[in-house]
């Protein structure tokens, strides 16, 4: 009977010994966690830094032009910028998207952009504006293709052009090849 | 209350007394004196311990034997006393040397098969005089084994002599100022014992006892089982018994006045050791009694020898328990159980060397047990304190932090100023209303050093998150921007105010990567360069070349074929292929 007692309390002390060292060193990481500058402190300043950044990007994000994918998705922007007062394009025309893969891993989505009505010239600010706004607003979007010719006819090589321009483009959203 | 038990195992009989009480004051709860069958007695002297062990069962069962704190009592029969002197009194000494300094004294024995004991008798600075005891090994060994078998573990084993002296010496008839002789008549020896001033001073055999007439019989038996079975057994063994063994016949064998002529002789012989023993006593005090216990010899008790009066060792307390006859045969079990409920003056131990081991064990369990439960208790205070120490940490510093985190960045009910984090995720907000007032810490309740770890854990993802969500992190690597290098080509086109270009057209597309070049855009411009003249016009046009060349975002620029504008003042190309890369132009910058 006793030697069971032995046993059982030996046991029961390489238990409780097991236990006090593992409160000890908790202990002592509480201690340097508290301490001036220790690592409570430290997170709690990361912490803080991460939610600025945090309210900085949702702010951001919400500036995002293209949300999420999708034609509809570029379509709707494209037309939102088009109607921009310093652009005014009118609704262009924007074809299906055409799926190439450029770059391996990945797919291009290309959109052609070309005015509402065939004829259509712009000047320069209106041209530079609406390209400029198109990259800005999105990181998704880059225009990959630009064609630009003097809208006026018959000029010749001694003249000046008006500042009148025909203009078409092709924007291109990149994906991973799924 | 303490119980103890005693048996004492002889060659033709044994005794139990199992006592109640302690040292002082004890009271006899059982006795019981059986006899062995020829058969069996034969059987145990030849090694074979069953008979004797079913024996001894049936007598511990019918007496309710305590199966522990059991002493057994082993009879003198094969032992030997010397008296030895050592110039040391250490008995850890004592017990290094006893064998060695006894040897010499022992020459019937060989020492490694003999288990030897001793009795301090005196000691002092210059050293120490013992009484040595040796038996052989198997006359223990078999009487443990017959307890053993009959279901006793006997904690220590001693023989009769010290069995009835520590009897006699707690029977307050020893004192002082004078001496006794003790005498214990057992089946086919006496022991004698010689106490002066209550002390013990010598100690003998005589190879003579009460059943010794009666040794021819166990020869018979032996001699019946060597006819049956010659093929199989050896002759019979031979049984010393001395004077009266020498003339062996089974008692069936003699008429009764050949049987009380051996009777009287043995008696005689008897009576001739004690008077020898009186004689040769070196005591202060004079013998004024023999007290004579163990088997009734006739005509021995009050009787007289070398005109000492012999009395039977009445040791037993008044109304104690003992049998109103015969209780001079209990006395050494009397004193066996005696011995172990602490009692005695002597204390034997043949059992030493067989149990050095486990003795020390059962020394250490005690304290073992004490230091184990002081550890256990010691180190359940250690881990009490430690839990105190750990929630004190939690409670008063790191919630602190905690909350003030989250009142930071997820904001109070009771605070106006605004969080943070806008918009505040659902899940933050969340969690830091689990740490209110009066949170309880443990269970599914983090502790707030880890909380405040998976608080910057989950920021981080959803900061992360947006990060990509916004392009910060480019997962995906974009394609050329057509837009960036055309910005690029008409840079340089408009950066020299010496030039006069005019653009016509301009077309920009996406190329693959090929080759040595990334993925780039290639671009067609067509211009003019009005001038004064045509060859100041050719050297702006080849100026531009070299500026376009000179950008680290171009890659290649390809000569155009030129025509002269009317009136040669100027120089119109078309087509002129510009290869960019716009990525290098924010490296450039960068840079």
């Amino acid at each position: 009977m006793i030697r069971i007692m032995i046993g059982l309390l030996l046991a029961g002390s390489a238990f409780l010994g097991w236990q006090a060292t593992q409160q000890r060193a908790t202990i002592a990481r509480y201690e340097a966690a508290v301490s001036e500058g220790g690592e409570a402190e430290q997170l709690s300043q990361r912490i803080l830094r991460s939610a600025y950044s945090y309210t900085q990007y949702k702010e951001r994000s919400a500036k995002e032009g293209v949300k999420g994918d999708g034609a509809d998705q570029v379509n709707s922007y494209v037309f939102g910028l088009a109607a921009d007062p310093n652009v005014l394009w009118g609704n262009p025309k924007i074809e299906k998207p055409r799926e190439q893969e450029r770059l391996k891993g990945y797919t291009d989505y290309t959109y052609a952009i070309k005015p509402a009505e065939k004829d259509a010239w712009f000047d320069r600010n209106r041209i530079a504006n609406f390209f400029f706004l198109l990259e800005k607003n999105s990181r998704k979007l880059r225009i990959t293709s630009i064609d630009l010719r003097a809208a006026q006819k018959n000029l010749a090589t001694h003249e000046i052009p008006e500042d009148r321009w025909y203009v078409d483009l092709s924007v291109t959203m990149r994906e991973r090849a799924k | 209350m303490a119980r103890s038990c005693g048996i004492r195992i002889g060659p033709r009989r044994f005794e139990l007394v199992v006592l109640d009480g302690s040292p002082k004051r004890q009271k006899i709860s059982a006795y019981y004196a059986g006899e062995f069958t020829a058969e069996e007695s034969v059987a145990y002297a030849a090694g074979d311990v069953s008979l004797v062990a079913e024996v001894l069962k049936d007598a511990a069962v019918s007496h309710r034997v305590p199966k522990e704190n059991v002493s057994v009592v082993i009879p003198s029969d094969q032992a030997a006393y010397r008296r030895l002197t050592l110039p040391f009194a250490d008995r850890t000494k004592i017990d290094q040397v006893i064998k060695f300094e006894v040897e010499n004294e022992l020459p019937q024995f060989d020492i490694d098969d003999v288990i030897v004991d001793y009795h301090v008798m005196a000691e002092n600075d210059q050293g120490a005089e013992l009484l040595v005891s040796a038996l052989p090994k198997d006359c223990v060994s078999r009487a443990i084994q017959a307890m053993e078998k009959a279901g006793l573990e006997p904690l220590e084993a001693e023989l009769e002599s010290s069995a009835m002296v520590n009897a006699a010496l707690a029977a307050d008839i020893c004192h002082i100022d004078n001496a006794q002789l003790l005498v214990h008549v057992g089946e086919h020896s006496t022991c004698v014992a010689v106490v002066a001033g209550a002390e013990i001073r010598e100690m003998r055999v005589i190879h003579i006892g009460a059943m010794s007439h009666l040794m021819g019989e166990l020869e018979a038996v032996v001699k019946d089982e060597a006819e049956q079975d010659t093929d199989e057994q050896g002759p019979a063994e031979e049984v010393d018994g001395g004077d009266v063994a020498d003339e062996p016949a089974a008692p069936g064998e003699l008429d009764p006045i050949e049987l009380n002529r051996r009777i009287d002789q043995a008696i005689k012989r008897i009576r001739r050791e004690i008077g020898r023993t009186i004689s040769a006593a070196r005591t202060a005090q004079p013998i004024e009694a023999i007290y004579a216990s163990g088997m009734e010899l006739p005509g021995l008790i009050g009787s007289s020898v070398l005109d000492v009066p012999v009395y039977v060792l009445d040791c037993f307390e008044e109304d104690s328990g003992q049998p109103a006859e015969g209780a001079g045969q209990l006395v050494a079990a009397y004193g066996g159980a005696f011995r172990q409920l602490g009692g005695g003056v002597m204390s034997p131990s043949l059992r030493r060397e067989e149990l050095t081991y486990s003795g020390a064990w059962e020394r250490l369990e005690f304290p073992l047990a004490f230091a184990a439960l002081m550890l256990t208790t010691f180190l359940g205070m250690v881990n009490i304190v430690n839990i105190r120490k750990i929630d004190a940490l939690n409670y008063t510093g790191l919630l602190s932090y905690l909350r003030n985190v989250n009142a930071f960045i997820v904001g109070t009910d009771s605070s106006t100023a605004r969080p943070i984090l806008n918009p505040v995720p659902k899940d933050l907000l969340d969690r830091s209303k689990v740490y209110g007032k009066g949170v309880k810490l443990g269970g599914d309740v983090a502790e707030p050093l880890d909380e405040l770890k998976t608080i910057e854990r989950m920021l981080d993802k959803k900061v992360l998150d947006l990060k990509r969500e916004v392009g910060d992190i480019q997962e995906v690597p974009l394609p050329p921007s057509a837009f960036a290098a055309m910005t690029c080509v008409l840079n340089v086109l408009n950066g020299h105010e010496g030039w006069r270009p005019s653009l016509r057209a301009l077309n920009a597309d996406f190329v693959k990567k090929s080759g040595e070049y990334p993925e780039h855009t290639k671009i067609r411009l067509s211009a003019t360069f009005f001038a004064d003249s045509v060859p100041e016009a050719s050297n702006d046009i080849t100026a531009f070349d070299a500026a376009l060349r000179a950008q680290p975002w171009c890659l290649e620029v390809e000569p155009a074929a030129v025509t002269p504008t009317e009136g040669d003042k100027g120089l119109n190309f078309k087509g002129k292929v510009i290869l960019v890369d716009p990525s290098k132009l924010f490296s450039s910058r960068a840079n």
